[in-house]
C-alpha cells in the first residue's frame, strides 16, 4: 500500500467535472485507489463516493493506492491533482 | 383556453396534442431481471441516450449521470439491500434515497444539488424496471407536442425525438434536464399546471415557448404546424446592424441559473438576486452567503460583471427567524433598507460577504427600494462600516440602485451625481406608477409597459443617467419581451438583463435592428402616427 498527502488546489475543489476525471483516471489501474478527507475514505472509482466528500479548494487529502501497479497509480493520480485535475 | 406558465425553451410551434403513456407496471419483471444484467442495461440505456445527445452540454450532463448509475457505491447498496431480504424495486429505492440525502446534508449548495443528479439516477433505474419494454410511450405518427406531467432523460430514450415539435410539462424547471434538453434541440417548451384538466390527445393547440403560453385561441388557419425558429447563441457582446453594442445579460438565482446563463452566451449577471439565501429557517451567516454567492459567480460567464442586489426581504413573504410586521399593503410596506430601523443589521453580512466576492470577481452591488435620497446615503454609510471592518480604505465596486420607485424617476439627476449606477426594474416601476398590484390578475390591465407614463419615466431616467455619465440598465420582464426591444433602444437603453434562456431570443433581436430605426419608433410612440408619416419612416416592421 502506498500514500501521498496533497492539497486540492483546482478551484471549484472536487466538483462533478473534475471528480469525473478523477474517477476516469483511478478506473484506468486494477489497484484499489482510495481519497481520504477528513474522517471521510472514498473510493476514488466511485463518481458519487468522491463527490460526497464534499472536498473544497485548499482541502488536505490523502490519496491511497493498494494491488499491482499501486505506484503508477500514486504519481499519476497526483500529478493530475496538480494539474488541477483539468481546470485553469 | 389559453394557459400562462414558464417557457423553459423559446419559439412558437402549433401542433395537435400527444400524451406520454405510462406503461403499466410489467408484473413480476424484477424476478426474472438479475442485478447484473440490469445493471448493464441501465448503463448501455443512458449511454446510448449521451451517445446520441445532439447537445455538447446534455452529452456532458448525461454522461456524468452514466458514470452514477455505473457507481460501485449505488451497486454495492443495492446488493446489500437484496442481502438482507428487499426485491430489487426496495433496493433500489432505499439506495438512492440514502445515497441522496447524504448529499443532500453537503455544506457545499453545488455539490448539495447533486442530490437530484441522483434521484434522476433512480427514476431511470425504477422506470427501468417497472415498466415493460416493447409499449411505445409515445406513439406519435406524425408533428406533435408531447404532454406529460413529468420527463426525465430515461423517458426521453423511448421517444421518437424528430416528431416531437413542442413539449409541454406539468412540473420541472429552467434548469431541469429536460428543460436543456428542449433548448438543444430548439424545441419550443412550456411548463404549466392543470395539464391533465385542459390538454387532450388529439387537440391541436399552439404552444409559445418565449411568452410560456398554450392556447387553443390563436391557430392559425390549415397549419399543421409552424416550423421552429432556430436561435443560435452567440457568445459575445452583439452589435445592432448599424454597429452599436448592446449588452444582453442575465437575471440568476442559483448556480444553475448562472450555468444556463453562461451556456447561453450572457454578457453578464445583470440582476443575481440573493432572495433565496434567506429563504431557510435562520439567517445567514456571512459565511454561508459568501459560499453561495462565490459558487454562483464561478459559474457565471467568466471575467464579466455581476450585479448583485442587496436583499429585498419583507412585506409579502414571512420569514420565520424575523418578526416583520404584518402590513395592509406589503408592496408599500416595511421591504428591504426600509427594516434597518428594526433591524440595523440587517446588511451587514451580506455586505462583508459581497466585499469579500470582489476579490476574486468583478461583482457590483445595487439596494432595492430606494426611495429618497436619504436612504441611499444610510445604504452608503453601511457599506463604510462593512469596509472599515474590512480595513479597506475605499469601497472596491460600483455601488447603484435598482430605479423602480416612481420618486426616484422625478430625482433621478440627483441620484446620477451619487450612484455608480442605475439598473430601472420594470416590474415594480409599472405596479408603483399605475397604483395596481400586479399580484391581482383583475388588475392585470394595468401592466402597460410601452404607456407613455412608463416610456416617459425611462426616458427621465436614461437622460439623467447620459449627463452623468454613469452607467444605466433594464431588469424586469419588459426587458426580455423583444416585441418593447426597439423602442428601448431607441429610448438608449444599452444594456438588458434577462431570463438566462431569453438570452439568445434578445440577442438575435438586437442584431436585426438599427439604432436609427429604433430611434424613429420611439419618436413615433412619443409624436403619434402623424409625425411618423411626415417623416416617411417605415415603422410596420417593428410590430412583427
Amino acid at each position: 500500500m502506498m500514500s501521498r498527502d496533497i492539497t486540492l488546489t483546482n478551484p471549484s475543489g472536487l466538483h462533478a467535472r473534475p471528480a469525473a476525471l478523477l474517477v476516469a483516471l483511478a478506473k484506468s489501474f486494477t489497484s484499489n485507489v482510495t481519497v481520504r478527507y477528513k474522517e471521510k475514505t472514498a473510493n476514488a472509482k466511485s463518481i458519487l463516493s468522491i463527490l460526497s466528500l464534499g472536498a473544497s479548494q485548499g482541502a488536505p487529502l490523502t490519496v491511497m493506492a493498494e494491488g499491482a501497479d499501486e505506484s503508477a497509480a500514486i504519481d499519476q493520480i497526483s500529478a493530475a491533482f496538480s494539474n488541477n485535475l483539468g481546470e485553469i | 383556453m389559453k394557459l400562462k406558465g414558464l417557457g423553459v425553451s423559446p419559439g412558437r410551434i402549433q401542433a395537435p396534442i400527444m400524451w406520454l403513456r405510462k406503461a403499466p407496471s410489467a408484473n413480476g419483471r424484477e424476478t426474472t431481471l438479475s442485478v447484473q444484467d440490469f445493471h448493464l442495461k441501465a448503463v448501455q440505456t443512458l449511454a446510448h441516450l449521451a451517445d446520441t445527445a445532439s447537445s455538447p452540454v446534455l452529452k456532458e450532463i448525461l454522461r456524468a449521470q452514466v458514470l452514477m448509475v455505473d457507481d460501485p457505491m449505488l451497486w454495492d447498496a443495492i446488493s446489500a439491500a437484496m442481502a438482507s431480504g428487499a426485491s430489487l424495486i426496495e433496493a433500489v429505492q432505499d439506495s438512492i434515497a440514502t445515497i441522496a440525502q447524504q448529499f443532500d446534508a453537503i455544506d457545499d449548495p453545488y455539490l448539495a444539488a447533486r442530490a437530484d443528479d441522483v434521484r434522476d439516477i433512480g427514476k431511470h433505474l425504477l422506470d427501468l424496471l417497472t415498466t415493460s419494454a416493447d409499449a411505445t410511450p409515445w406513439p406519435a405518427e406524425g408533428p406533435s407536442i408531447l404532454v406529460s406531467d413529468t420527463l426525465f432523460p430515461s423517458d426521453t430514450a423511448k421517444i421518437d425525438l424528430s416528431r416531437v415539435v413542442g413539449i409541454v410539462l406539468g412540473q420541472g424547471s429552467l434548469t431541469s434536464h429536460v428543460a436543456i434538453l428542449s433548448r438543444s434541440l430548439q424545441i419550443p417548451a412550456v411548463i404549466v399546471e392543470n395539464v391533465q384538466q385542459w390538454l387532450h390527445d388529439g387537440d391541436p393547440v399552439m404552444v409559445d415557448g418565449s411568452l410560456g403560453t398554450v392556447s387553443d385561441e390563436e391557430m392559425s388557419q390549415g397549419a399543421v404546424f409552424i416550423p421552429r425558429k432556430t436561435f443560435t447563441v452567440h457568445p459575445d457582446i452583439v452589435s445592432t446592424k448599424d454597429g452599436v453594442p448592446i449588452r444582453i445579460e442575465a437575471n440568476v438565482g442559483s448556480v444553475q441559473d448562472a450555468v444556463t446563463a453562461h451556456e447561453l452566451g450572457a454578457d453578464g449577471i445583470g440582476l443575481l438576486r440573493t432572495e433565496f439565501l434567506f429563504a431557510g429557517d435562520h439567517f445567514p451567516s456571512e459565511q454561508e452567503q459568501y459560499e453561495v454567492l462565490y459558487s454562483i459567480a464561478q459559474a457565471a460567464p467568466a471575467g464579466r460583471p455581476i450585479i448583485i442586489r442587496a436583499v429585498d426581504i419583507g412585506g409579502d413573504k414571512p420569514l420565520p427567524y424575523l418578526n416583520l410586521p404584518v402590513e395592509p399593503n406589503p408592496f408599500l410596506g416595511t421591504r428591504a433598507a426600509r427594516l434597518l430601523t428594526q433591524y440595523p443589521d440587517l446588511y451587514d453580512a451580506q455586505l462583508r460577504a459581497v466585499l469579500r466576492l470582489s476579490q476574486d470577481f468583478p461583482v457590483q452591488l445595487m439596494f432595492p427600494m430606494i426611495a429618497t435620497i436619504n436612504d441611499w446615503t444610510e445604504c452608503q454609510n453601511l457599506m463604510l462600516r462593512a469596509q472599515s471592518s474590512l480595513n479597506l480604505e475605499h469601497c472596491p465596486i460600483p455601488l447603484g440602485i435598482m430605479v423602480e420607485v416612481p420618486s426616484v424617476v422625478f430625482l433621478a439627476t440627483n441620484f446620477a451625481r451619487v450612484v455608480n449606477f442605475f439598473s430601472i426594474g420594470t416590474n415594480d416601476l409599472i405596479q408603483y406608477l399605475f397604483a395596481a398590484d400586479r399580484s391581482v390578475t383583475q388588475l392585470s390591465r394595468y401592466y402597460r409597459p410601452d404607456d407613455q407614463a412608463v416610456v416617459g419615466a425611462i426616458r427621465m431616467t436614461v437622460d439623467a443617467a447620459e449627463k452623468a455619465h454613469i452607467p444605466i440598465g433594464m431588469c424586469g420582464e419588459m426587458a426580455g419581451d423583444v416585441s418593447h426591444t426597439p423602442l428601448l433602444v431607441g429610448l438608449g437603453l444599452r444594456e438588458f438583463s434577462v431570463s438566462p434562456h431569453l438570452v439568445p431570443v434578445l440577442k438575435s433581436r438586437v442584431s436585426e435592428l438599427s439604432v436609427a430605426e429604433c430611434e424613429a419608433e420611439y419618436h413615433k410612440l412619443i409624436l403619434g402616427d402623424h409625425f411618423a408619416e411626415q417623416t416617411g419612416h417605415e415603422f410596420g416592421r417593428f410590430k412583427s
